[in-house]
């Protein structure tokens, strides 16, 4: 389990998706927890692996990261909890306590976030501006005014005919509350720590989050799984394959263990399971009817050569890391 | 301007048909992805000179905007899950099942009927998923794959309409089908028509289509290539001990749990009975939850990736996108609405024939095609050049999905027809007949009169214009079904040995019928409206011959030509 | 209701038409072919939108 950062390891799909994780889990910052969970998880699952298969320990190197994560995790949840309770058991805001000024404060609406200023004076919201929204036009029409009527929060929710209304007004409240609080001296105040976490980990699960993920992981799975075959010389070929079959009609051999062949050798190579082209191309004949008669000239013959030299490489590279 | 959108729609056209006929070699995908490149750039210096330097940045904004990526995440998500199920062997544990069935009353007849029906109620994102699976499985009923049950007549028909029932069942798929592409464009209309305006009407037509199909292939195919396919019968002299030879089917008890969470995410991704959720979520959770409860692995995941439907889809938004933003939607659009003006065609005709563009025209996945014309269908409807009121629209788009969806089924470039051909050991084009002739004169009509008189209720339930109709639709299904079987058995008997006498003949039996799919389809839109009906007539012909003259007139030398 | 029904008689049209083209064509083998049709025009009526 060498880290090795050398560019060719990019071949390796383990390598290849511990990166795309990490690169994702950067980009996108309301999946950066979950992902780093996953992340987590792998390491873990991939130390025992190694541990019972291969006799070597990483656990040494492992528990004491796992232990920091978990004991800053506990950290985290008790620090943000204590400051959220405190407001919940305060709530609603008392305006009286609010010192002058101009805050602002940031909520989640149901596209993003929604960001707003305010100014109080004397107890008084005398002015409220939505600086930064992806809601909906007229989802946060008449919301200021409201407040600013009533010197409130308690409001009433634009109807509901218009899409996200209610999850909009939740979080232009929840951006107000929070700007309202940073005038309250009394109430606590995040650590370093716990703001650090929360601003790299974006600590926000819901739906939108879970599904957001769920086509990354489709995309990125497949993209993956096409890269493997742009990687690897001569294999690129085999991308254009429609599973169409036309080759097991004219291909004398047609069934290796009951799959169709050469179809199953040729998406073994694109998926990057060289040995079992090694294994399948034993039966190839080399007579090349299926790079004639494939309606995108996708040939067995060459594939097979080609997945054949990608595995020789394979192990020559597996032999010159293990003499060091 | 005007003329950018001709001279895209132009490169477009010309090169689709050229990598159809095979002078352009390369993978349609790749062909559309460099017709998208060259349209921008020439999108670009028609801008440059005409509007200016920032509006031709503008341009590759306006090409992505067409990629709608709902359909494409579903379908992703979709075969995620089929390869799961097949990575856990739950189709051997299908193939059980199947295996019992015949021992019950419904026998082996009823048995192979809800086989060849297997794939629509599986509802697969892209139908050589299960084809691959389930072939194997129909080529062993024969005396070559093992249990001599069925003969090499028998084989040809079970294999050519499974597959054909299989080369349309993505259609009506909930987990990225084709019908997604088209069912948004509804929504402006019917508020739930992303629910499934387009899958019953689907569904219905896929039916009797495969039944059509499977009559098409044992009384016409048969005779018109009679030395094309190299299956052989059992031999009368076997001996006894050697008769049959029964493939023991068994699955472990984690093909069976797979497919158990397999229709179970299917089962809430359609009904959503926890509330709204997206399909890809739910579908990518089932998949999750197979690899974990059945152990498959991410690689068994990925092995079930079939990369030609995503990619299609991928191109055909590409080149959608680019259509739209250098004005070719619109060119096509003036382009079918002047052949419109001509009187004979009138606009129920051209609809006619644009209804049966797929099938004239078809690629190895249908929604290469589609994401491209569809909208330029939705453009004849209200929203733009007002041909069509809404409802019309929808029946016009039935139509025209199932058109597309069979698409690939007869397509010469790879298309999943193939996979019956080679597993049937028939030559390429065996089934070109028989396919094209069923989406063209069955499917589309019967999919428009199934949308017309049930399927609007459905969609629009407090609309009183619009009634359920049981009765309208047994009658024009009874009678699309006479009509087809009876001028089938008559070009049966009518053929002799002459191949090009045949094609002939087969061309006529086209031409009819085609009119009659054009006329119903008229019927469906405008009712009792004589001249549309004749012009529906007019335009059905003409789809039909160009249908029809693609039918090769034989397969391998063997056959005389004179 | 009626989506049921169209479906249930498309599957039973549909599965004696496949019997016949099969050669199975004896009055029990047609029935089959019906009862087999009926239950797979039942299984997608049910998985569709009514």
């Amino acid at each position: 389990m060498k880290l090795i950062l050398k560019l060719e390891n990019l071949i390796l799909r383990p390598y290849r998706l511990a990166m795309l994780l990490i690169v994702t889990a950067f980009a996108f910052a309301w999946g950066r927890l979950v992902l780093f969970i996953i992340l987590g998880l792998l390491l873990f699952i991939a130390a025992v692996k190694t541990y019972f298969v291969e006799k070597k320990s990483y656990f040494g190197l492992l528990i004491p990261v796992f232990g920091l994560g978990l004991i800053l995790g506990i950290y985290f949840i008790k620090d943000y909890y204590h400051v959220r309770n405190y407001v919940i058991d305060h709530s609603p805001i008392n305006l009286n306590l609010v010192y002058d000024g101009t805050y602002q404060g940031t909520g989640m609406g149901l596209r993003g976030p929604i960001k707003v200023q305010t100014s109080i004076d004397d107890g008084m919201i005398t002015d409220i501006q939505i600086l930064q929204h992806q809601e909906a036009i007229s989802a946060l029409e008449g919301l200021n005014e409201q407040v600013l009527e009533r010197n409130s929060l308690d409001i009433d929710v634009v109807p509901a005919t218009v899409h996200g209304s209610i999850e909009a007004t939740a979080g232009y409240l929840e951006a107000l509350n929070n700007a309202l609080w940073k005038g309250v001296p009394e109430k606590p105040q995040f650590s370093a720590v716990t703001k650090f976490i929360h601003y790299f980990a974006q600590f926000q699960f819901n739906l939108t989050t879970f599904n957001a993920l769920a086509i990354l992981f489709c995309i990125i799975l497949v993209f993956d799984y096409t890269l493997q075959s742009v990687l690897v010389k001569n294999t690129g070929q085999a991308l254009n394959c429609y599973n169409c079959q036309t080759c097991v009609g004219v291909c004398p051999v047609k069934i290796v263990d009951e799959e169709p062949y050469p179809m199953t050798m040729i998406l073994a190579a694109r998926l990057g399971d060289y040995e079992k082209v090694k294994y399948l191309s034993k039966y190839c004949v080399a007579c090349s009817r299926c790079a004639g008669k494939c309606p995108v000239g996708v040939s067995g013959p060459s594939i097979a050569a080609a997945a054949n030299a990608e595995l020789i490489r394979q192990k020559q590279r597996q032999h010159a890391l293990s003499q060091g | 301007m005007e003329y950018l959108g001709y001279i895209t729609l132009t490169i477009f056209v010309v090169t689709m048909v050229l990598t159809l006929f095979r002078k352009i070699n390369l993978p349609v995908q790749t062909v559309l992805v460099l017709v998208s490149i060259v349209s921008l750039i020439i999108g670009a210096v028609f801008r440059i000179v005409s509007e200016g330097l920032n509006s031709a940045i503008l341009l590759p904004n306006e090409m992505i905007g067409g990629i709608i990526l709902h359909p494409i995440t579903a379908l992703l998500g979709g075969l995620f899950l089929a390869g799961a199920l097949d990575a856990t062997q739950g189709f051997d544990a299908l193939k059980v099942i199947i295996d019992k069935l015949k021992k019950t009353p419904i026998g082996l007849t009823g048995t192979l009927v809800i086989l060849i029906n297997l794939p629509v109620i599986a509802s697969l994102p892209c139908g050589r998923i299960i084809a691959a699976a389930l072939l194997p499985l129909l080529f062993a009923f024969g005396y070559e794959g093992g249990m001599g049950i069925l003969t090499k007549t028998q084989l040809v028909v079970l294999i050519g309409a499974f597959t054909r029932n299989a080369m349309g069942s993505c259609g009506p798929s909930p987990i990225g089908g084709v019908g997604q592409i088209g069912e948004g464009f509804l929504g402006a209309f019917f508020p739930t028509a992303s629910e499934g305006i387009l899958r019953s009407p689907q569904a219905f037509s896929l039916i009797i289509g495969t039944a059509m199909t499977a009559l098409f292939l044992k009384i016409i195919s048969e005779k018109l290539y009679p030395d094309d396919v190299s299956l052989r019968d059992r031999p009368e002299n076997l001996p006894k001990q050697e008769q049959t030879k029964i493939s023991a089917v068994s699955s472990p008890f984690r093909g069976y749990l797979s497919l158990i969470i397999f229709v179970a995410s299917l089962l809430i991704a359609i009904f959503q009975p926890f509330g709204k959720m997206p399909v890809q979520t739910v579908i990518v959770a089932g998949a999750i939850l197979i690899i974990i409860l059945c152990r498959a692995s991410i690689q068994d995941l990925m092995n079930g990736i079939i990369l030609l439907p995503v990619t299609a889809m991928a191109s055909g938004f590409m080149a959608a996108g680019v259509l739209a933003a250098t004005g070719g939607f619109d060119a096509l659009g003036v382009i079918l609405k002047s052949l419109s003006t001509i009187q004979i065609l009138g606009v129920a005709g051209m609809l006619a024939i644009f209804v049966q563009m797929q099938t004239i025209l078809p690629l190895s996945c249908s929604r290469i095609l589609t994401a491209a014309l569809v909208p330029v269908l939705y453009l004849f409807g209200p929203a733009k050049f007002n041909m069509v009121t809404w409802p019309q629209l929808a029946i016009v788009m039935a139509a025209y999905i199932i058109n597309a969806t069979t698409s690939c089924g007869p397509s010469p470039l790879g298309g999943g027809g193939t996979m019956g051909e080679g597993q049937m050991r028939a030559e390429s084009g065996f089934i070109k007949g028989a396919y094209t002739y069923t989406a063209m004169a069955v499917m589309a009509p019967l999919a428009a009169i199934y949308m017309k008189f049930m399927n609007f209720t459905v969609f629009s339930p407090d609309n009183p214009e619009f009634s359920q109709n049981i009765l309208t639709i047994i009658i024009y299904t009874a009678v699309i079904i006479g009509v087809s079987a009876g001028m089938m058995a008559f070009v049966s008997r009518m053929a002799g040995e002459n191949s090009a006498y045949n094609w002939r003949l087969q061309l006529i039996y086209f031409l009819i019928s085609g009119g009659i799919a054009g006329a119903v389809l008229s019927l469906a839109v405008y009712e009792l409206k004589v001249l549309e009906i004749v012009q529906g007539f007019v335009g059905g012909l003409i789809a039909a011959f160009l249908i029809g003259v693609m039918v090769p007139k034989t397969l391998s030398v063997v056959r005389k030509t004179t | 209701m009626l989506t049921i029904i169209s479906f249930l008689f498309a599957g039973a049209i549909s599965g004696v038409i496949i019997a016949y083209s099969m050669d199975m064509k004896t009055p029990r083998e047609l029935l089959q072919g019906a009862a087999g049709g009926l239950i797979a025009g039942l299984l997608m009526a049910l998985m569709l939108p009514r």
